[in-house]
């Protein structure tokens, strides 16, 4: 057994690099989706907060895996053939910004009006405002959702073995496919994800001990 | 003969079933001091809210120098357009200092003073440092310039406040009960700033409870009850000569616990 899983940890490990990667970058994607969405959501101009809304309610209402089997399997029909890489890239941030955007919303609506209020008297512009005054206030309340759907992004990951990214349960998939030995193989693939997302784990419930400390005060 | 600094005409605003401003006009002329008592929930604040359209009226029209800057007839609508024009403009004109400070938690009261200068009035930053170290000092908080405003007792984030609002450079500043949201014994030092403005010769409407203040720095006092000026005049007349039975009503009120409030203070001190 130890065997075998000395033979396969060497492909285990490079796919939880590419699983690691894909996190990173579809939570950025994902992250200034949902800042976007959330502002436009906000908006005065009704047609771009329906816009939001639509944006939202569709991704949230919608599998993962079936919109990544569109970006991979069904834009090819309209000559656009994403790379593995780029799907799943895509695919994970558009979802998970309509998530965000909810969070970011939140974030910002948790703000004292009083604020708002100090800022235009003052004569700024409501984006200004945005920036200077509500969201580096907001980012306290929101960084610790923030931190837990990375969590659940680097698991969600997984789903993109289906549109052939080499991420770690691919890799586990095509170790499993020569060796037969299922159960060990998957079972450190599940103990590779657990390594590296408990540390996640206790780092957001300090962040979070510290958020709710802060505003108790 | 020049027009006055602003203008109201007409300006009301209902919230739901509520009318809390009626038909409101008025004039300020340059350097003027207005002072509005009255009862809570008379209008006073939200008649403020309106000047700088924090509210935004359903009716009436303002007019800043002579120039009309938002007309609104009853409930009609208005473009973001027109919206944005007339808050831009009447944002320029107006300062406002709020009963419960509303400082930026997040900046030191340096930054809460100098934000708007680089934000706004586009400022460099050391331009902006030095006109906010000088706003501080004036408020008397040169030595809290790096605190922030959790530090600061109420009084001194009131003066911080101040400050913000003193450097935009308002021809007019706007005061919501800016003592109201104060512990008694820190009152005198935040009244005693705006005192040391008055003389500076900026326009002012203050809302407040501190009778004795008002008299003081008042060209004019306006009695606001149910959303309606009932009375006004020169503050010795308004304060021992009221002519309508509401005025002195309120003003008997106020007076009996403010002179309540002192015994207490004299028994225990």
């Amino acid at each position: 057994m130890l065997e075998v899983i000395g033979d396969a940890l060497p492909f285990l490990m490079a796919g939880a690099v590419t699983t690691i990667n894909i996190s990173i970058v579809a939570m950025g994607v994902g992250l200034i989706l949902g800042l976007v969405a959330a502002l436009c959501r906000m908006s005065r101009v009704r047609l771009v907060q329906w816009g939001a809304v639509g944006y939202i309610e569709l991704i949230r209402g919608t599998p993962l895996l079936a919109q990544l089997f569109l970006l991979y399997y069904g834009l090819p029909q309209f000559g656009i053939r994403l790379e593995p890489f780029t799907a799943a890239v895509l695919g994970l941030g558009i979802n998970y910004g309509a998530y965000l955007a909810e969070v970011y919303r939140a974030g910002i609506l948790s703000i004292d009006r009083g604020q708002w209020e100090a800022g235009f008297s003052i004569g700024m512009s409501w984006w200004v405002l945005m920036y200077v005054i509500i969201l580096p206030q907001a980012i306290r309340v929101i960084l610790p959702p923030v931190g837990n759907y990375f969590i659940s992004m680097l698991k969600d990951s997984a789903l993109t073995a289906t549109i052939a990214v080499s991420e770690l349960l691919r890799q586990a998939q095509l170790r499993v496919a020569v060796t037969f030995r299922s159960f060990e193989i998957y079972a450190l693939a599940a103990l590779i994800y657990f390594i590296m997302s408990y540390p996640l784990s206790l780092a957001v419930g300090a962040l979070e001990r510290r958020t709710t400390r802060g505003t108790r005060a | 003969m020049a027009a006055p600094l602003l203008e109201l005409q007409g300006i009301s605003k209902r919230f739901g079933r509520v009318q809390a401003v009626e038909g409101i006009s008025l004039t300020l002329e340059p350097g003027e001091v207005i002072v509005i008592i009255g009862p809570s929930g008379s209008g006073k604040s939200t008649l403020l809210r309106c000047v700088n359209l924090l509210e935004l009226p359903d009716e009436g029209e303002i007019r800043v120098d002579g120039e009309t800057v938002f007309r609104r007839s009853r409930g009609a609508a208005l473009t973001h357009r027109q919206i944005d024009e007339a808050q831009r403009r009447l944002r320029r004109t107006t300062s406002m200092v709020f009963q419960r400070f509303n400082l930026f938690p997040h900046l030191t009261a340096l930054q809460n003073v100098t934000v708007g200068l680089t934000w706004v009035k586009g400022l460099r930053r050391d331009e902006a440092r030095h006109r906010g170290l000088e706003l501080l000092a004036q408020v008397g908080l040169e030595d809290k310039v790096e605190a922030y405003p959790a530090q600061l007792s109420g009084g001194q984030q009131q003066r911080v406040a101040i400050a913000r609002a003193l450097g935009m450079n308002p021809r007019i500043m706007l005061f919501d009960e800016p003592t109201s949201a104060l512990d008694p014994e820190l009152v005198e030092e935040v009244l005693h700033v705006i005192k040391r403005l008055t003389k500076t010769g900026m326009a002012k409407i203050i809302v407040t409870h501190e009778m004795g203040f008002a008299q003081d720095v008042a060209d004019r006092v306006l009695f606001m009850d149910l959303g309606r000026i009932v009375e006004e005049g020169p503050p010795h007349r308004m304060f021992t000569a009221p002519a309508n039975p509401r005025t002195r009503a309120f003003l008997r009120k106020i007076i009996h616990r403010n002179v309540m409030a002192e015994d207490h203070a004299n028994i225990r001190g």
